[in-house]
């Protein structure tokens, strides 16, 4: 009966040239959509009959790619972490030319002191050297609570990231199962496998991940450190946020550290390396301590140079000079109490007069003494203890601070510009609809094509019938 | 079958970023441009931020010093116009002392008056006030550095009660102007303000100063004519002592001037020297961290150009659709 198996061949093609034409109007419906892969039907030749048989539809995804996106994702979000909070710590600090900058405040307390002893009986500039001095302790301090609100705001990101990490793995293990019951009893799992995808990109800046496909349409999912995220089961992580955050606090003791299904996990270790999360991690337990250690250190620097003997004969050994500070100086975040002696502050009740007097001072001295206000001046700027004078301790801080920072915005530019790059070549295999409307016309013409070759084989049958 | 294809968010993700630079790029410039320094200060020195704070804490301290200099300038300039006063006031007296001896008794009268005048104005150019302080006080700014001239008068009566002839008179007020007790110099040492980096300046001419106190011990001795309980050749040979004793302490006031000369001299000079210095330095900065402009203005056209062409290739590309064509 070849009149037959000519008109189910010319139905077969009719059934594939829809089905094209349904993929086709899919891909080009998610030109636009994050995370879909392009299909792509595949055909064949039917077994038994001539006629055309749809074999599947193919998800076309390039893996290596996928996978190296994945990675410069994770590099790409651990980069901007750094360079981010370098930025907020340089900025706390004053830019290099920046007026109200920590260093230009040591400049400014450092001309006062000048005026002052050129002058010691005006009243507004030892008002005025008072002021610079509280204005440089109140910049000291300013910068040490931008930097400790930075390490709350890591330490608050480091919880809402695992949480997005347990709830994405959880339904990337759902998903799992879901796709394997759907390819199971053979049917289309692309749009399940599309939102598997998207649910694995989401975590890809937080951990670099590796995806190793088990076969039954499942995948496994290990960290680029390899710590197993999900293998069947879904990894649980675990971390408790601070409630609040004190330059003593640090990991282990008064902050939280990392579990991985209950396991200590170490934070700036291998397993979790890579992402914004270990990022998260180091900007809260080492780059924030070390720029509130530097920051410290120049308080402590600062208190020293003028309690130190000899600066200022009115005061007992060990007692407070121009700066104090309500802790011990060897304790974090002293630089954050960091204030001027209030006994020279006349908004705290002080007298402005003592700098020109010595704080311990009983009895007013001549008006005209600058020999105190010197002294004040000498400890400023003469190197101490630290081998440097304030301003140029205050100074190699920030450079310091600034040289980190451009070497985080290098890397920053150069993971981005690796990921933009790897974004643009797997859009470039995403949907064109050019093509795709190129492949319609195809299937327009297959499709009359074939319903012509119906027609005409109902008509030769009718012409049998009709003998 | 492979077919070469390119999908359509690549050609977006790819103006979308070169749009995004191009814009950043003009917006640095033009911030360039418009202050003619660089916009990102850390990274034209490389991270190394010690020459520019150095710089920056010179200038300041620079600043600080010129107005130090301004204030000193203005108190050398009083005390030198005091000292002047001093210096012509003692010369005309001691004219007119010399004529005691030919002027009688009358004559006598006429410079007792003089003498006391010249007594009670010399004790208040010292107790002259510049600038809201005491010049003459030492680092006791605050305060006149002598009593009140009636009051010194009044002492110097009572310390001289009882002498006879000119030349104890003279030998007592003498005495008197030379214990500090009882001189009652209010004052205090000079102090030795800064003027520049490492240099300071001694201003240390005060009431105190023994040329001073000569100079007013001469002028007390003419006043002491008033109301003298001497006799009048004793008066006449005290008027003639204290004119000569007003001659023999003009030298220290002129010495005294000179040594406020120089020290006026000395402010201007590193004046004068600050403000070339300070001129260098903010010179140094801008060039520390200046454009070139000629090249930003470049670059800047460029990225306009640049910007200009994706827009137009944005608009040429959109158009070019296969389903434009399909009817």
């Amino acid at each position: 009966m070849s009149l037959s198996s000519a008109m189910s061949a010319a139905m077969s093609g009719l059934t594939a040239a829809s089905r094209m034409a349904e993929v086709i109007s899919a891909n080009i419906a998610n030109a636009a959509t994050p995370g879909y892969a392009r299909r792509e039907t595949q055909l064949g030749t039917h077994a038994e009959s001539a006629g055309v048989s749809v074999l599947g539809i193919a998800r076309l995804q390039d893996q290596a790619l996928l996978a190296d996106r994945r990675v410069a994702t994770a590099e790409h979000a651990a980069a901007a972490g750094r360079r981010g909070f370098l930025e907020t710590a340089e900025a706390a600090l004053g830019l290099a030319e920046d007026a109200g900058g920590l260093t230009q405040r040591i400049a400014d307390l450092d001309a006062a002191f000048l005026m002052a002893a050129a002058q010691p009986e005006s009243e507004p500039l030892l008002a005025k050297a008072v002021q610079a001095a509280a204005d440089l302790a109140d910049r000291i301090a300013d910068a040490a609570r931008t930097i400790s609100d930075a390490r709350s705001a890591a330490d608050t990101r480091i919880g809402s990231q695992i949480g997005t990490l347990n709830t994405s793995l959880a339904r990337v293990e759902d998903l799992n199962n879901r796709i394997m019951a759907v390819t199971a009893q053979g049917g289309d799992s692309s749009a399940l496998q599309d939102r598997r995808q998207q649910e694995i990109d989401a975590i890809a800046q937080i951990l670099p991940l590796r995806e190793v496909d088990r076969g039954d349409g499942r995948i496994a999912l290990f960290s680029a450190g390899g710590a197993a995220l999900i293998d069947g089961q879904a990894a649980v992580f675990g971390f408790t946020p601070a409630k609040q955050m004190a330059p003593e606090l640090s990991a282990g003791a008064g902050l939280s550290g990392l579990t991985l299904n209950g396991q200590t996990v170490d934070p700036a270790g291998r397993l979790v390396s890579g992402g914004s999360l270990a990022t998260d991690f180091a900007i809260r337990d080492r780059l924030a301590p070390d720029v509130q250690q530097g920051l410290d250190m120049l308080a402590a620097d600062l208190i020293a140079r003028f309690s130190a003997n000899g600066v200022d004969p009115t005061l007992v050994q060990g007692e407070a000079g121009l700066f104090t500070a309500n802790l011990a100086s060897d304790m974090p975040g002293l630089a954050q109490s960091l204030q001027i002696n209030p006994r020279l502050d006349p908004a705290a009740g002080g007298n402005l007069a003592l700098l020109r007097d010595g704080i311990g001072a009983g009895t007013p001295g001549p008006v005209g003494n600058p020999a105190q206000i010197l002294r004040l001046h000498q400890a400023l700027t003469t190197a101490n203890g630290t081998g440097q004078s304030a301003a140029s301790h205050a100074s190699a801080l920030l450079s310091d601070i600034a040289t980190r920072r451009l070497e985080a915005e290098a890397d920053d530019s150069f993971a981005t510009a690796r990921l933009s790059g790897l974004a643009t070549s797997a859009a470039a295999q995403g949907v064109d609809s050019d093509r795709e409307l190129q492949q319609l016309l195809l299937v327009e013409q297959a499709f009359s094509a074939n319903a012509r070759v119906l027609q005409v084989a109902d008509d030769m049958i009718g012409t049998i019938l009709g003998i | 079958m492979t077919m070469v294809s390119l999908g359509d968010l690549a050609r977006t993700l790819l103006m979308q970023r070169n749009v995004a630079a191009t814009k950043l790029t003009i917006q640095t410039l033009s911030q360039e441009m418009s202050t003619g320094l660089t916009a990102d200060v850390t990274a034209r020195l490389q991270g190394n931020l010690a020459p520019l704070h150095a710089l920056d804490a010179t200038l300041s301290r620079l600043e600080a010093f010129s107005v130090s200099a301004a204030d000193l300038q203005i108190r050398a300039e009083g005390m030198q116009a005091s000292l002047a006063r001093l210096d012509s006031s003692a010369a005309d007296l001691a004219n007119d002392l010399a004529t005691a001896e030919s002027g009688g008794a009358i004559g006598l009268v006429g410079m007792a008056a003089a003498g006391e005048a010249g007594f009670l104005s010399a004790v208040a150019t010292l107790n002259t006030v510049t600038a809201g302080r005491y010049v003459f006080s030492g680092m006791n700014s605050d305060r006149a550095p002598l009593p009140v001239g009636e009051d010194m008068l009044a002492q110097l009566r009572d310390a001289t009660a009882g002498a006879t002839t000119a030349a104890e008179l003279q030998q007592r007020i003498e005495d008197w102007f030379n214990d500090p007790a009882r001189f009652g110099y209010r004052g205090a040492a000079g102090a030795t303000v800064p003027l520049a980096d490492g240099e300071n300046l001694v201003l240390d001419i005060t009431a105190a100063d023994p040329a001073l106190r000569q100079t007013l011990s001469a002028f007390a001795m003419a006043a002491m004519l008033k109301d003298s309980p001497l006799a009048m050749e004793a008066q006449a040979e005290l008027a003639v002592a204290a004119g000569s004793a007003l001659r023999a302490a003009q030298p220290g006031l002129d010495r005294l001037a000179a040594r406020m000369g120089q020290a006026e001299e000395r402010i201007a000079e590193v004046q004068g020297r600050m403000s070339a210095e300070k001129a260098a330095l903010a010179l140094a900065r801008v060039d520390m961290l200046k454009i070139d402009e000629f090249e930003t203005a470049t670059r800047l056209t460029a990225a306009q150009d640049r910007l200009d062409m994706l827009f137009a290739v944005t608009a040429r590309l959109s158009g070019l659709k296969l389903s434009d064509y399909l009817r």
